[in-house]
């Protein structure tokens, strides 16, 4: 009679032989994949926006089994299906927990085959936030004396992979595609992180402010990101901009908080991140509480304290596999371009972020 | 946290050959796949079911119930016209945790995922995340729609990780220190939530909290 073990090691066997060829460290990693259609009423033409990234644009939702029917890229498609007046299939093509070089490998050049629809108009992607999450999580288990090797590495990877991505894009992407788009990293954690290190400075022989070091590493990447774009044909959407300061001028220097920590076209690596990490550090805040107005926040980070919130469902996205279905829009119209949610939660402002650089037409 | 179960059995790291360490890795995800098939705890989520068979229509979640919180947001006209149909799961990929979980199988809760890779020493991918109620959602004084701040206090929207609005809470500003009725600054705590005793002038004192799990 086969014992339990026996019958569940029998389950296992095409995975052992799998696994075996593929020689894989432990799995850490997950699909999560959603194609959703804007069905606009009355309109018969669909367009695509494919969407690469990790867990934000896969709309993680602390679930392995679902995820947010309204992620960004989808957000996105919304404003466009009433932008040019047709039915829009947003295709997030996406891998929760992966590092700048599994989403550049295993989702952009792995599955190209979705931008290279001839109905294809938007690509855009996201990346490098794994590489900063776990280099944040190595150093913050480091004792005796610091090593910020890792933050550097997490920095380079995601240059790297940023600069490939952009120009495997450039170079396969349908042809009719027009618009491409980054969306650089807001900071999770950002309260969190101010406390002290275990390790202690080499040079100091002092424990160092967690926030201190992470945050002018985060600001490389996001300047890299944009400056890439930049120079590569892409827009990038600032969403540590749109995350991480005020929608009003709270120091008083005639500049609304969120535009004033903005990349800017021409910054040079050391004038950005000087501008996010000295100059207007100090309005920065954690987006917990994303201040919209002087009277009024939001919530745009998941009680994780990493992804951003949602709102307008779930669908089946993990463990059991995707989804593919359609819808009406939730709005059919934007007043100056903004939904009446467009600056209440995460997603819905990463949306916004991306839809500015839709063109008029297809 | 509710223990499912869930352990992982970290792979032994061997200086030998390739061959056993080849096992070993092999043992190690053998040992993962025996924790993670008898999970105890389905999906507790309301409306997903459970199992899912490949090419079968699902229904998707509906919007929310109305609640207080509803009055803040323009009710959306989103609904949807389609059943959902599944995505067939990719070719077989080492490194997705789908690949080593089958249809019909319990599923964990992220938390436990989470939980089980930190504890096998594995702080890639999911396992550096961290789970869901790190930073909950948090408790204070309802503000109502139309009541109107003075200075120094400031409405903090809030949702639940089911993307479910919450009535709004009263928060200090971070900007402007409020006043109490002597002119003096009120002492703002470290969460910045409002106690009753230093809410403005007229506002109905309710104290709303995060939904019961």
């Amino acid at each position: 009679m086969k014992t339990p073990l026996f019958r569940a090691l029998g389950r296992w066997v095409p995975a052992l032989a799998l696994a075996a060829l593929a020689l894989p460290a432990f799995a850490s990693t997950l699909n999560q994949n959603v194609s959703w259609t804007i069905d606009r009423a009355g309109t018969s033409t669909t367009y695509r926006l494919v969407a690469y990234g990790d867990s934000i644009y896969a709309g993680y939702n602390g679930s392995v089994t679902n995820a947010a029917r309204f992620a960004a890229p989808t957000v996105d498609a919304e404003y466009l299906s009433a932008l040019w007046n047709a039915d829009i299939q947003s295709v997030r093509r996406a891998k929760s927990g992966a590092v700048a070089r599994d989403v550049y490998k295993n989702k952009i050049v792995a599955e190209r085959s979705w931008m290279q629809s001839s109905n294809t108009r938007v690509v855009t992607f996201e990346m490098c936030g794994n590489d900063g999450l776990q280099a944040r999580t190595a150093f913050k288990n480091q004792s005796g004396t610091c090593n910020y090797s890792g933050l550097e590495t997490a920095v380079n990877n995601c240059k790297t992979y940023v600069a490939a991505a952009m120009d495997y894009i450039n170079a396969n992407a349908h042809p009719n595609t027009r618009v491409k788009v980054i969306s650089n990293l807001y900071y999770p954690g950002f309260n969190a992180d101010n406390v002290q290190s275990s390790c202690r400075d080499p040079a100091t022989g002092q424990t160092v402010n967690l926030r201190d070091r992470f945050l002018p590493a985060l600001a490389r990447m996001n300047y890299w990101m944009c400056e890439y774009a930049r120079q590569k044909g892409f827009q990038c959407a600032d969403s540590f901009a749109q995350y991480m300061a005020a929608d009003y001028d709270s120091n008083g220097d005639g500049l609304v908080d969120s535009e004033a920590i903005r990349y800017r076209p021409g910054d040079t690596e050391s004038s950005y991140v000087t501008r996010i990490t000295q100059t207007l550090r100090s309005t920065l805040r954690d987006a917990n509480f994303k201040m919209a107005t002087a009277s009024s926040s939001f919530d745009y980070i998941q009680s994780d304290d990493v992804h951003p919130t949602y709102t307008g469902g779930t669908v089946t996205a993990g463990l059991f596999g995707g989804t593919t279905g359609s819808g009406a829009p939730r709005y059919t119209s934007f007043t100056n371009g903004r939904n009446p949610i467009w600056n209440r939660l995460g997603h819905e402002r990463m949306g916004w972020a991306l839809s500015v650089y839709n063109p008029a037409s297809p | 946290m509710p223990d499912d179960g869930l352990h992982i059995q970290p792979s032994p790291h061997s200086g030998g050959s390739r061959r056993w360490r080849r096992a070993a890795t092999v043992a190690g995800l053998v040992a993962l796949g025996l924790a993670l098939a008898p999970l105890l705890r389905p999906s507790d989520r309301p409306g997903m079911p459970l199992q899912s068979t490949r090419g079968q229509a699902m229904a998707g979640t509906p919007p929310p119930a109305p609640s207080a919180a509803a009055v803040y947001y323009a009710t959306p006209s989103w609904n949807s016209d389609s059943p959902e149909l599944h995505d067939p799961r990719p070719a077989f990929d080492p490194d997705d945790l789908a690949s080593y979980v089958r249809p019909g199988d319990p599923a964990p809760s992220a938390a436990n995922v989470i939980r089980a890779l930190k504890e096998a020493g594995i702080h890639e991918g999911l396992g550096a995340f961290n789970p869901p109620g790190t930073m909950p959602v948090i408790a204070g004084l309802a503000v109502p729609p139309d009541f109107e701040l003075p200075p120094g206090y400031v409405r903090h929207h809030q949702f639940t990780d089911e993307g479910e609005p919450l009535e709004p809470i009263l928060m200090f500003s971070p900007d402007v220190l409020p006043r109490g009725p002597d002119g003096q600054p009120l002492p703002v705590s470290a969460d910045r939530v409002v106690p009753p005793e230093h809410a403005p002038p007229g506002l109905p004192i309710r104290w709303v909290g995060p939904p019961r799990p």
